[in-house]
């Protein structure tokens, strides 16, 4: 796989999931919520990975996947918690 | 056709402030440059004096002064400035470190006492690995200076030990816990962080054996007949030995001409000879050379080639 491509899926799949660990948290207590998107955001990770199909080191998720998830949870979670 | 390496000799000059040394160590580089030898004089001291010496602009690049002479003057700051420029690309790749204002970041790190010093003796090291001359003659700062620079191999070895045990450790947690992350276990950026330290270590082993090799090095020691420049000249060699530096010459400098006719300069002469015995018999172990005192001051080319013949012809 293109290094472009694997990208774009790991960009994809951490904003999706980013955005739906943001509700899930509106509906928990914080430190539910925190332990919720951990969870979430590992699984996301193997799922990334099984689909990518490539060892591209930590760092390389980090960057491309774990970032973007942590920011859509964080903004999904106040939109959600206020619109809510 | 295999190009021949170069066997690169190394002549250190080293005393106390004011004896001759930058006069000592331009004459010698200029001398083996006239016996066609491709010489490369440096000047570890901060308060430089070798441009002055051969009256001409010399500064921190390699300047070639001669047909086969070359010359520089680590200037600290400039050192300093490389060391920004070499590690700047590496910290752009940190985005949060920009936030913070990378050149804040780096004026706190160069103000670090001491870290002019490192940055020089960095430079140091590059010139003692360089295999381009037959001859690199040093111009050191006074007795002191040097001394503290030729014992930074010990402190930055140590130091760098360290480093490189506490990287390791943490390395070895950071792996273990990047084995339950996604991606992780890849294989890659498991050396990276040591590299740097690792190549300074080496660099600094290598100049530490450069510099205990005596068929490579020779440490000379400047002195004038005087108990002052004695005493120092005495403590340097008993440190240098520590440092396992080899000390070939002693060179007594500026002794005074016979001249009966003068009372002053006679008084002056007897006391110098009272301490030139006790140096002979102090230094009865190194070759001593003696220089008398020159009518005219010690600079340009014409007087610095004198000087060379007067050493060691």
């Amino acid at each position: 796989m293109k290094e472009e491509n694997a990208s774009r899926i790991s960009f994809v799949t951490h904003t999706i999931t980013g955005v739906l660990a943001g509700y899930l948290s509106t509906i928990n207590q914080f430190i539910t919520s925190i332990s919720y998107m951990i969870v979430l955001l590992l699984v996301t990770g193997y799922a990334t990975e099984f689909i990518v199909k490539q060892k591209k080191g930590v760092k390389w998720w980090l960057v491309n996947g774990a970032l973007y998830y942590v920011i859509l949870w964080l903004v999904s979670w106040v939109f959600f918690y206020n619109m809510l | 056709m295999f190009k021949r390496e170069k066997k690169t000799k190394f002549y250190l000059f080293g005393g106390k402030g004011g004896v001759g040394k930058t006069s000592m160590a331009a004459a010698t580089a200029l001398y083996f440059a006239k016996k066609g030898k491709k010489t490369l004089i440096i000047s570890t001291d901060p308060a430089h004096s070798l441009s002055d010496s051969f009256e001409t602009k010399i500064g921190g690049e390699i300047k070639q002064l001669d047909k086969n002479l070359f010359a520089v003057e680590i200037d600290p700051k400039k050192a300093m400035q490389e060391y920004k420029e070499k590690f700047t690309p590496e910290l752009e790749k940190f985005e949060m470190l920009k936030g913070f204002g990378l050149d804040e970041t780096f004026d706190f790190a160069g103000s670090t006492p001491g870290i002019d010093e490192i940055a020089a003796f960095d430079k140091f090291l590059q010139y003692m690995q360089s295999k381009d001359y037959d001859i690199i003659v040093f111009d050191t700062a006074p007795t002191g200076h040097t001394l503290r620079f030729l014992s930074l191999p010990d402190i930055l070895d140590s130091w760098i030990g360290k480093m490189i045990k506490i990287r390791m450790k943490l390395s070895g947690i950071i792996d273990t816990f990047k084995k339950f992350l996604p991606f992780g276990d890849s294989g890659e950026d498991k050396k990276i962080g040591t590299e740097q330290l690792d190549a300074m270590k080496k660099r600094i082993e290598e100049a530490r054996r450069i510099l205990s090799d005596p068929e490579k090095t020779s440490f000379n020691i400047v002195m004038i007949p005087e108990a002052m420049s004695i005493y120092e000249s005495e403590r340097a060699l008993q440190i240098l030995k520590e440092y396992g530096i080899p000390v070939k010459h002693i060179i007594v400098n500026q002794t005074i001409p016979e001249n009966p006719s003068c009372h002053f300069c006679t008084a002056r002469r007897n006391n110098q000879m009272k301490r030139l015995k006790e140096i002979k018999e102090k230094f009865k172990d190194f070759q001593i050379k003696i220089v008398e005192l020159f009518p005219e001051e010690m600079k340009g080319f014409k007087m610095l080639e004198k000087l060379g013949k007067k050493l060691y012809d």
